[in-house]
């Protein structure tokens, strides 16, 4: 293991920083959609122009423009801004609607290819909003300009494509997160691991301090870890992570968060939890781990260093607190508390 | 990795458009049953029943789901195809869902191919004659169009799932795996020993007294041994050999089609590599390895405790060398518990001869 690394020098070391999988798919297909848009529409515009309608051809040239700034816009973000992207998904959805008013079928095939664009620019709920818009806004008028026989196939394949399109967001989004899921997840104990570990004690200090509700940080490491290893195996020491990971997840309550943070080392975010709680929560865990009895014959302990947020802590001063009170309580004879000054 | 990623997404889509196939499409075939050619509302249904059936098999089977797919792909381009030539404007409709769904059902790849085909297919061929001019080239832009968005779309999905999957299963530090594939890996190997008799041998190798280097040199340099190890364990495997790191010093190399004989002699290289890379000026560093190979009774974690047992012997004998694992057998003693303990009182002193 890499023993001897602290609390805080383990939290210091580079984490990969955000990347594609962190990021919003709709930022890459905005830009996607942009491209596509300056490629495609862009030249419409111009033969419109050229041959005389040039309200139309000037209409699409704005709107290609417009694309082309939402699309720079969120180039470097993690999320697609909301507005411009809603308002250029209902733009599309009226220009198709007037688009059937005036040229009735030939009008209405761009509304798929509009469904599509808007489920890559406009976040899942959004998109299926402006989805039924453009439903409820096409029925009455797909009824006014065709004929029946037509108007019913339009609104059933339309209904089709809408609902084809949502399941594929859907089912992306879903494994998106589920993947996200297992990455900020440590594999054999089921707790949290680094990934997200500076980010979460950041907002947990931030929000402590905004609502002015006390934060609690222990710092658990369980006792003599190596010898288990050297002694009975990595097998027995993998069963005995995974077991004292059952118990701390298991005292965890709504809103905490327990980060396996390397080896035998564990860290216990408390929002609003002040200082007599976090010791009574911290004796019940320390009793709980030592009565698991994952091997025959002898005792797991773990000892528990605490730190309560101050006023001066930055997210790694409170680590670093945690962590010498943990050092105290192991220097203190291992399976105790100690809280740090 | 990224496949089964592929695969999972294909299994929820499949599945999500069964159903809205039979709670929306089938419905409308039957309502116009009075109206239009029996055949088409029959192949419309038989299309809905087609499709459950792909989304059932998929969802119970382990392997692709390659007749019902390969039926549903064919028959469905064929239908849309049939549905153009007869109805016209109305029947290209369908066309629109019909792309969206091969885009969901099919791997990527063969997404795009089929779909264009489709498009070839309706504009160049049925088209003429069957559409006005005007509306044929709408048709046809139209149908790039969610061509185009459908697979983009498709494509930054897909780009997420195998970037996050590699972030699960790799070790940041090293590069190399994490054990969160070992135990398939394994799986797989003592699967392929039973099932073909190939041969598989385990490394588990250890950086020596690595907890000094920590100490005496600060964590940065720690990192960086660990690092320069996880280069030379990546670059020296090939083929399915695997390479991982399983926590703090320890390594696990996975070799395949390799006897006793030459895992050891792998190992023997890789031990004197590694010793010359990893050593710091006036500072040498060692490692040791375990080697053991893979027997048709394992379990994975009797052969990773076997190799982890012959890694100990080569620590127990004094570090920087070579141990392979006894033949696991019914007869083999296993590791006394007090030897174990007495090795661990001092390491130093146990300079035994390796067995």
């Amino acid at each position: 293991m890499t023993a001897g690394l602290t609390v805080h020098q383990r939290m210091l070391r580079p984490t990969t920083g955000t990347s594609i999988g962190e990021t919003d798919f709709r930022v890459q297909t905005t830009q996607y959609i942009a491209l596509a848009v300056l490629l495609f529409v862009a030249p419409f515009g111009l033969y419109n122009v050229i041959i005389g309608r040039t309200v139309f051809g000037t209409t699409l040239f704005a709107l290609t423009v417009a694309m082309l700034a939402i699309a720079w816009r969120c180039r470097n973000a993690a999320r697609v801004r909301l507005l411009p992207s809603l308002g250029m998904a209902v733009t599309l959805v009226s220009g198709t609607v007037l688009a059937t008013v005036e040229l009735r079928a030939i009008g209405w095939l761009w509304c798929y290819p509009a469904i599509m664009a808007i489920y890559c620019i406009v976040p899942e709920r959004w998109a299926n909003a402006t989805n039924l818009l453009m439903l409820g806004a096409s029925v009455p008028v797909l009824l006014q300009v065709t004929e029946p026989e037509f108007a019913s196939r339009a609104i059933v394949t339309l209904l089709v494509t809408s609902l084809f399109s949502a399941i594929l967001i859907r089912v992306i989004s879903v494994q998106q997160l589920d993947l996200r899921r297992a990455v900020t997840t440590d594999f054999l104990t089921g707790c949290l691991n680094r990934v997200d570990l500076e980010r979460m004690m950041e907002a947990t200090a931030l929000r402590a301090r905004t609502t002015g509700e006390p934060a609690s940080l222990l710092a658990l490491d369980i006792d003599h870890f190596k010898r288990i290893n050297d002694q009975l195996g990595h097998a027995a020491g993998d069963r005995v992570l995974r077991h004292v990971g059952e118990v701390l997840r298991d005292h965890r309550r709504a809103g905490e968060h327990v980060f396996r943070i390397g080896g035998e080392e564990f860290l216990w975010l408390m929002p609003a939890t002040d200082e007599r709680e976090a010791c009574a929560r911290a004796d019940a865990i320390r009793t709980a781990v030592a009565a698991i009895g994952t091997l025959p014959g002898r005792t797991v302990t773990i000892s528990i260093g605490g730190a309560i947020l101050d006023d001066e802590d930055t997210g790694e001063r409170w680590a670093r607190r945690a962590d010498e009170a943990l050092y105290e309580a192991k220097g203190g004879g291992r399976d105790r508390f100690a809280l740090a000054a | 990795m990224q496949r089964n990623e592929q695969r999972r997404f294909r299994v929820t889509a499949a599945m999500g458009l069964a159903i809205a196939c039979t709670t929306l499409g089938a419905p409308f075939a039957l309502m116009h049953l009075g109206e239009q050619d029996w055949r088409v509302t029959a192949g419309g249904l038989g299309g809905t029943v087609l499709l459950c059936l792909h989304a059932v098999l998929m969802q119970l089977n382990r392997r692709e789901a390659r007749w019902t797919l390969g039926l549903i792909t064919v028959l469905g381009i064929w239908y849309l195809v049939h549905l153009v030539h007869a109805f016209g404007v109305m029947g290209l409709l369908w066309c629109f869902p019909g792309v969206l769904g091969l885009y969901c059902l099919l791997p990527e790849r063969i997404a795009w191919l089929a779909n264009a085909l489709l498009l070839l297919v309706l504009v160049l061929i049925v088209g003429h004659g069957v559409l006005p001019h005007d509306l044929l080239l709408r048709a046809g832009a139209t149908l790039l169009a969610v061509n185009l968005f459908t697979a983009l779309l498709l494509r930054a999905g897909i780009e997420r799932f195998s970037h996050l999957q590699q972030r699960i299963v790799t070790d940041p530090l090293t590069g190399l795996l994490n054990r969160y594939e070992l135990e398939p890996v394994l799986e797989s190997r003592l699967g392929a020993r039973r099932r073909t008799d190939t041969d598989a041998a385990l490394l588990a190798l250890d950086i020596d007294h690595f907890k000094r280097v920590n100490d005496q040199h600060g964590h940065a340099v720690g990192d960086e041994v660990l690092r320069t190890a996880g280069r030379m364990l990546g670059t020296s495997i090939s083929g399915g050999d695997k390479a991982f790191r399983l926590g703090g010093e320890e390594f696990l190399v996975v070799l395949c089609d390799i006897d006793a004989r030459l895992a050891v002699e792998r190992a023997e290289t890789l031990r004197l590599a590694l010793a010359g890379a990893l050593s710091l000026p006036g500072y040498p560093i060692t490692v040791s390895i375990g080697v053991a190979t893979a027997m048709a009774s394992d379990s994975w974690s009797q052969w990773m405790s076997r190799a982890d047992d012959a890694l100990y012997r080569a620590k127990d004998a004094g570090r920087d060398r070579v141990c392979v694992a006894l033949c696991a057998g019914p007869d083999e003693p296993s590791r006394q518990p007090s030897e174990a303990f007495g090795a661990i009182a001092g390491p130093k002193g146990g300079a035994r001869a390796p067995a």
